[in-house]
């Protein structure tokens, strides 16, 4: 196979360079002009990152291969480049009052965090084992830094090293799997080792180690249970913004990489780890959900139920139909307004001295901010899964989707994990409408906060009420992948 | 950095996470393997043991770090 160098290639990395480029003009800004330009950092990436969203949006329907193979610019990729552009679109108009509060500086957070868009967005387009690794590793590299961000914080720094050690281990074993698999194929492009892998039998004990370690990896990268255990730590440390990043951009971008390689790589193997992530998934709703209901500690509590929803997002791969993929792509942008907005409102009760950490911090809420309080009571209820919020959606989808398939089993004990979930999510909105606020309740007004939360209330509503152009934008992104 | 009273033990616990995963990984597999040739249970046995030894080497691994963390 040659690989010669095709600079027209370079075009199909515009969205990619743009948002790269936009990040160290914020640098350069930065450094230049120090503390005037502010806020207008903020903005400024902002706008580049819409740049960017119009680029991709602009790739659109088109299906090509790009640096031999390399990087593929299809209705996959273009999903996800637009779900990691809008995630951080909120998480930095998020990050804007909080740097404030904070007293750090904003030049090198918004240009890190522009950075692992960039790495996130060429691992949707990863056609080849080693490209997608790279991207991993250089997305991971940036949200290590950015844990630990607030450099004065125990909390930060002890988050920021125990993600990097975790992170650099599971991706280890990540490219342990990798290795497996290039020595049974010798290629390490994603459709070639599909295609070579299916002559060979499916005892091969390399091959099993291949799958199991590529699990295993990626199951570190996107929290599901039995990988989860460092996650309720990095994010209750790390800052809030950087908690919504990764719990969001971060876990998307796990999501992409292992749907590529599971179903471009793998698929002579779908029996097998069909029945293995039947059992993780089961795993990581329960834990999820069952150790969430004892925090006290929302950005906790936020972590464990991210963990849960990870644990219904595989019930689609479980189904492994194109019903079931489109769902999970579908329940990832759930996901993310729902989240990214409930991180919003933490941001919003961050001022100094109340970190808006606990969840009694949340209480009288509803009579001090009733705006805010309802904009957390739409992602709650939509975290539980109640109509018509985007939440119900999803996981009606995703339960279908298993249901036609055959496994009952494990929609029913996802049905029961939601209910267990109701427990805790209502416990939030008891705590906000039903009792007290101590004192006047400090908070962080800003217009962009403003804008983030009105955004992911929108993103919330509107995808409930009309799901149907979304799911179809998501269909049309599998077939590409499983065609 | 957390500034406890000696680096060094610090990079005495955390120097050794990588033969910690490394080897549990090892040990998982090992007994996999026999439990596989024992029972004649396919692949299952490598992937459970496998599974269990990757996990229990993450576990081990996260309270080091978090031992390193605290001192």
């Amino acid at each position: 196979m040659s690989a010669t160098f095709n600079p027209a290639d370079v075009w199909l990395l515009l969205p990619e360079l743009t948002v790269a480029g936009c990040a160290t003009a914020v640098l350069i800004l930065d450094f230049c002009l120090g503390e005037r330009v502010r806020t207008a950092l903020g903005w400024f990436s902002v706008l580049g990152l819409l740049a960017a969203g119009v680029l991709a949006a602009g790739q659109v329907g088109q299906r090509t291969a790009g640096f031999s193979g390399m990087l593929l610019v299809d209705p996959f990729a273009v999903y996800f480049k637009v779900i990691f552009l809008v995630a951080t679109l909120l998480i930095i108009l998020m990050a804007m009052p909080y740097l404030k509060v904070e007293q750090v500086g904003v030049g090198e957070f918004y240009a890190i965090t522009l950075y692992a868009t960039a790495a996130m967005m060429l691992m949707g387009g990863a056609g080849n084992l080693l490209s997608l690794y790279v991207a991993l590793e250089t997305m991971s590299v940036s949200i290590y830094v950015l844990c630990g961000y607030l450099k004065r914080d125990q909390k930060s720094n002890e988050a920021a090293l125990k993600y990097l050690l975790m992170g650099a281990f599971s991706s280890g074993v990540i490219l342990y799997g990798m290795v497996m698999l290039y020595g049974l194929t010798g290629t390490l492009d994603l459709r070639e080792v599909g295609t070579a892998l299916k002559g060979l039998p499916l005892t091969n004990p390399a091959l099993v180690l291949g799958m199991v370690m590529l699990t295993a990896g990626f199951g570190f990268k996107i929290a599901m249970v039995p990988f989860h255990m460092y996650i309720p730590d990095v994010y209750e440390g790390a800052p809030t913004p950087v908690t919504a990043y990764i719990a969001v951009a971060s876990e998307a971008a796990g999501f992409a990489a292992m749907l590529r390689v599971f179903l471009l790589a793998m698929p002579v193997l779908q029996v097998n780890w069909t029945m293995l992530f039947w059992v993780l998934a089961a795993l990581t709703m329960t834990v999820g959900n069952v150790v969430a209901v004892a925090q006290t500690n929302i950005k906790r509590m936020l972590a464990y139920s991210g963990i849960a929803h990870v644990g219904y997002t595989l019930i689609g791969l479980v189904a492994g139909t194109e019903t079931g993929i489109s769902a999970m792509l579908l329940y990832v942008l759930a996901y993310y307004f729902m989240t990214a907005g409930a991180f919003a409102v933490v941001v919003y009760l961050c001022s100094g001295q109340v970190k808006g950490d606990r969840i009694e911090d949340f209480s009288g809420l509803a009579q001090a901010h009733p705006a805010a309080a309802f904009a957390m009571l739409i992602f709650l209820l939509s975290l539980t899964g109640i109509p018509p919020t985007v939440g119900f959606v999803g996981k009606f989808y995703l339960f279908s989707a298993a249901i036609e398939k055959g496994f009952v089993w494990l929609a029913v004990i996802a049905v029961v994990n939601s209910v267990i979930s109701l427990f805790y999510y209502m416990r939030v909105v008891m705590v906000m409408y039903m009792r007290e606020s101590p004192s006047r309740l400090p908070v962080n007004r800003s217009v962009a906060l403003t804008v983030a939360l009105a955004l992911a209330v929108l993103g919330t509503l509107v995808i409930g009420v009309y799901p149907e152009p979304f799911l179809e934008a998501a269909r049309a992104s599998i077939r590409g992948v499983l065609g | 950095m957390p500034g406890g009273p000696s680096p060094w033990r610090q990079v005495g616990i955390l120097a050794g996470l990588g033969l910690t995963l490394g080897a549990a990984t090892a040990i998982g597999v090992g007994l996999g393997v026999l439990a596989d040739r024992w029972l004649g249970s396919g692949p299952w046995g490598l992937v459970l043991g496998l599974l269990l030894g990757v996990t229990g080497g993450f576990t081990q691994v996260l309270r080091d770090i978090r031992r390193a963390t605290r001192d």
